[in-house]
């Protein structure tokens, strides 16, 4: 500048105010530092807007008032502090606190085998779907449905059995996942052919 | 004289007697023969459940059917040159009313049957091939874009390479012999038995039924077989490179892989190289994974 104060009406400085840039992006990117940290502590997923606007937001948003007051990363760091404050006590006044849908994982049951729900939920569908279907269906026809099935569930029940006794057996989930999705196949292939004996 | 005459009367007659015998049998069968005008890239599809179908594709754009259909049953069939339909009307409540059909359709077109008690076969299309049957024997012969066969009692046996390929039984046993970039093959007690190659990405599941594998497999294969209780043969030409991960008791060549440290739990999956000369070589990648059936590993 200059080694003396310009006042307001100076013309200089109202010249100067005007050949400064609309935008002045930070340095470097505070924001993905801060979301990392803002996950580690598993805080509930923050609204994107317009509580707490992203860098290029905060960044692209018009300045009003003063033109130039603080560093843009400055201001969008303070939004993230004040929203990861405002967050955090509304975590710790939260009773009781459920799970971020991001980390839902199946709920164990008392004899450690977790849950199939939707498995259980679709086999359970298309089972009654088949059942009103199966009369339509030749004896023969129907005999090899329910063998394959039954061969499905036994196989099934043992990798069930095998997950309870041993919660942390490698892979033991999956062959149950396994075994539910052969099932599932397997009945909606039942229900096709069942289906077209209808036509 | 008179036994000239009664061989000249019997020579009269017998053609008579079977001919009227033929004729009763035409009557109880009645023959069919139909046609329709189809683009190359037109669809057909085809009912009959009873009986067979036999899909031939030829370089001409139409269809011809040619076939019988026993008494009491109707042939139906109709569409446009985009398009037909055709198949046996009543056979579906009728296990004894049988159809023979005779199906040529332009090589390229998209074809799609289904029967339940019916033998399907096809051979020559290069289109998209979508077969169902029910107990029916399954015989899919060529390379078609796309092929996906289904039955559940009967043997399914694909011969030739398509592009990609879904071959599924429930207690059938399903054989296949080709090269596919994409392959799955799926059955609850039926083997599955794969002498093919070269294999790109395929996937094997059974519950019960054994897998045999004698293919070779490209540089880049992602081979994976999953069984409940079946037990998993790979057999491959001497030197493929591959990376094997199982969690099954397995075997290498007639050397039993080292036991699992914790018995009576299940092992964790076990990972070993087969024929790399360096770690950064490209190799095949295999996995096994069985519940409780064995893995043997041999070269050809």
């Amino acid at each position: 500048m200059t080694d003396h104060l310009m006042s307001d009406d100076d013309p200089r400085l109202r010249d100067a105010i005007e050949r400064l840039p609309d935008e002045i992006p930070p340095g470097r990117d505070l924001w993905p530092g801060i979301r990392a940290q803002l996950e580690a502590e598993r805080v509930v997923a923050l609204p994107t807007a317009p509580t707490a606007p992203t860098a290029p937001e905060a960044a692209a948003a018009p300045q009003r008032g003063r033109r130039v007051s603080l560093p843009v990363g400055w201001v969008a760091a303070a939004a993230a502090v004040l929203v990861l404050a405002t967050a955090t006590v509304t975590w710790r006044l939260r009773d009781p606190a459920p799970p971020p849908v991001a980390q839902e994982r199946p709920e164990p049951l008392s004899d450690g085998l977790v849950t199939f729900a939707s498995y259980e939920r679709s086999a359970a569908e298309l089972t009654l779907l088949l059942e009103q279907r199966a009369e339509r269906l030749e004896p023969a026809t129907r005999a090899v449905l329910e063998r394959s099935l039954r061969t499905i569930d036994e196989a099934l029940q043992e990798a069930r059995d095998a997950l309870a006794r041993d919660p942390a057996s490698p892979g033991g989930r999956a062959f149950v996942e396994a075994a539910w999705r052969q099932k599932i196949d397997f009945l909606r292939r039942a229900n096709a052919v069942a289906a077209l004996r209808e036509g | 004289m008179r036994r000239i005459l009664r061989r000249l009367a019997l020579a009269a007659v017998l053609p008579a007697l079977l001919g009227s015998g033929a004729a009763s049998t035409l009557d109880a069968q009645q023959r069919i023969e139909r046609r329709w005008p189809l683009a190359a890239d037109g669809a057909v599809k085809i009912f009959n459940f009873v009986g067979s179908v036999r899909v031939i594709g030829w370089d001409h754009d139409s269809v011809v059917v040619t076939g019988t259909v026993a008494e009491g049953m109707q042939f139906f069939g109709g569409g446009g040159r985009s398009g037909v339909k055709l198949g046996v009307e009543g056979s579906a409540s009728r296990p004894d009313g049988a159809a023979v059909l005779v199906v040529r359709v332009p090589a390229t077109a998209d074809v799609w049957v289904r029967g339940a008690a019916t033998d399907i076969e096809t051979e020559g299309l290069i289109g998209t091939v979508d077969l169902g049957t029910v107990s029916g024997r399954l015989v899919a012969v060529g390379s078609p874009r796309a092929l996906s066969v289904e039955t559940m009692d009967g043997t399914l046996d694909v011969r030739g390479s398509p592009e990609t390929l879904r071959a599924k039984t429930a207690s059938g046993a399903l054989r296949w012999e080709g090269a596919a970039s994409d392959a799955l093959l799926v059955s609850v007690s039926g083997s599955l038995r794969v002498n093919a190659g070269p294999l790109g990405r395929a996937r094997l599941e059974t519950i019960s039924g054994s897998v045999l594998v004698d293919a070779a497999l490209r540089p880049d294969a992602d081979l994976t077989i999953e069984t409940h209780s079946g037990n998993v043969e790979v057999v491959l030409p001497k030197g493929t490179p591959a990376r094997v991960t199982t969690d099954a008791p397995t075997t290498v060549n007639g050397s039993p892989l080292a036991a699992p440290a914790d018995a009576g739990k299940r092992a964790a999956p076990r990972q070993f190289d087969l024929n790399l000369k360096s770690s950064k070589a490209s190799a095949a990648t295999i996995v096994v994974r069985s519940f409780k059936g064995a893995a043997f590993f041999r070269d050809r």
